[in-house]
């Protein structure tokens, strides 16, 4: 796989959010607002970028059997302290972001593309799959954020937009919206790539991941 | 024996390292960022405290523990120097965790202003506590009148929460006031 290509594959390919399915959780959360939306990205991608470089740099020192718990000392260390500075140079941001934050150490994006990509491949090509997931987030982020402010509060970024403003669908910024408008973009991006029904079977071959984990044939994982 | 540094210490010597840099490394990160968030903090509760009592000029720190049935929300009291009322700082248990407002009551027993100095509130819902014009609602209100406030939709619990630290912040008004 060339550079571009492994930058690409996160955007749209193997979006973590829309393809991968994971961070679920934060997406649906901060997807209210497009402001939080992008500072949720940002941090993110600085956390996935961090954590994916020091991963694959210290990947042949972490022994196999205690490789979870060094990632997640890493990962929650990267995420204390971009929280520490956010703080003191973004409280805005901060607030905005309120708890969410402190919980991008259990966001699987980070864990899941250490344990899938950074574990097996060089530090540039790690940094470079970091980068692309964290845009990816951010870019599936930043479109369900603004679906949801513009129907759901009539405004984009803070402003307001005219007739939205006074007639909002405020069940989009509640977590029924949420749901609604993910269920749609994945569907959408299913359409665009012209997947046809990927989950052929119900098992490892049928992850969007199979192809890079290389362990799934005929949807049994391959010892 | 080989196997049993392989197995056993290698892992062992590696996570301690790895938690050990990582430790370090935060540690350097708070001491340089500490004081800044510290700083920051002040100057949000100075900056709070005069954005809802705006006409007083300095205040003093009112020692809460001298007065006796101050409820347990209430955290600070702060008397304005010229007289213009009290600020209350008052903590209550929102959705997500800890809110933290500072509520000006005026010398006519009304509200001056409200605003909220932190919170783990979902963010949209019960953060609209924090923002106008939910908290805008609490001006001029007096005890008797409180109930008129509206309460969110999608965040009754912030709501009440906020409704339930200003009525503590009145109880604590009568109770500061009658002891001077």
């Amino acid at each position: 796989m060339s550079k571009a290509q492994i930058f690409l594959k996160g955007l749209i390919k193997e979006n973590p959010v829309l393809v991968l399915i994971l961070g679920t959780c934060p997406t649906l959360a901060v997807s209210t607002n497009v402001m939080s939306a992008l500072g949720m990205g940002a941090a993110s991608t600085i956390v996935l970028l961090c954590s994916n470089i020091v991963i694959s740099a210290l990947r042949k020192v972490i022994p196999d059997k205690v490789r979870i718990p060094c990632y997640i000392v890493l990962i929650a260390g990267f995420v204390t302290m971009v929280q520490m500075l956010v703080k003191a140079f973004a409280p805005a941001l901060d607030e905005a972001l309120g708890i969410y934050l402190p919980l991008i150490v259990v966001n699987c994006i980070i864990l899941g593309r250490a344990e899938m990509f950074a574990n097996k491949n060089t530090v540039i090509d790690s940094a470079i799959d970091g980068l692309g997931m964290g845009i990816g987030f951010t870019l599936a982020l930043f479109l369900m954020a603004t679906i949801r402010e513009v129907l759901g509060s009539g405004s984009w970024l803070g402003f307001s937009i005219p007739v939205l403003a006074d007639n909002n669908i405020s069940i989009m910024t509640m977590a029924p919206g949420g749901f609604l408008v993910f269920g749609i973009l994945i569907a959408v991006i299913n359409t665009v790539t012209k997947k046809k029904n990927p989950k052929t079977e119900f098992g490892c071959a049928g992850c969007p991941s199979a192809e890079i984990c290389g362990k799934a044939k005929g949807g049994e994982v391959e010892k | 024996m080989k196997n049993t540094f392989k197995d056993i210490i290698k892992p062992i010597l590696v996570l301690t390292c790895i938690c050990l840099v990582v430790t370090g490394l935060l540690a350097y990160v708070n001491t340089v960022t500490a004081p800044i968030i510290e700083k920051a903090e002040l100057d949000k509760s100075q900056q709070a405290m005069s954005e809802v009592l705006p006409e007083a000029d300095s205040f003093t720190a009112v020692d809460i523990n001298k007065l006796s049935d101050i409820p347990e929300e209430v955290s600070e009291i702060h008397k304005a120097d010229n007289g213009a009322g009290y600020v209350f700082i008052l903590i209550t248990k929102g959705y997500g965790g800890d809110m933290k407002i500072a509520c000006g009551i005026n010398s006519d027993g009304t509200v001056e202003a409200c605003t909220t100095l932190s919170h783990s509130e979902t963010s949209g819902l019960g953060s609209k506590t924090a923002e106008d014009p939910y908290k805008s609602q609490y001006t001029g209100k007096s005890a008797d009148t409180l109930n008129e406030v509206e309460a969110i939709t999608g965040a009754t619990i912030s709501s009440n929460a906020y409704m339930s630290a200003i009525e503590n912040g009145f109880k604590a008004y009568e109770i500061v006031k009658e002891a001077e």
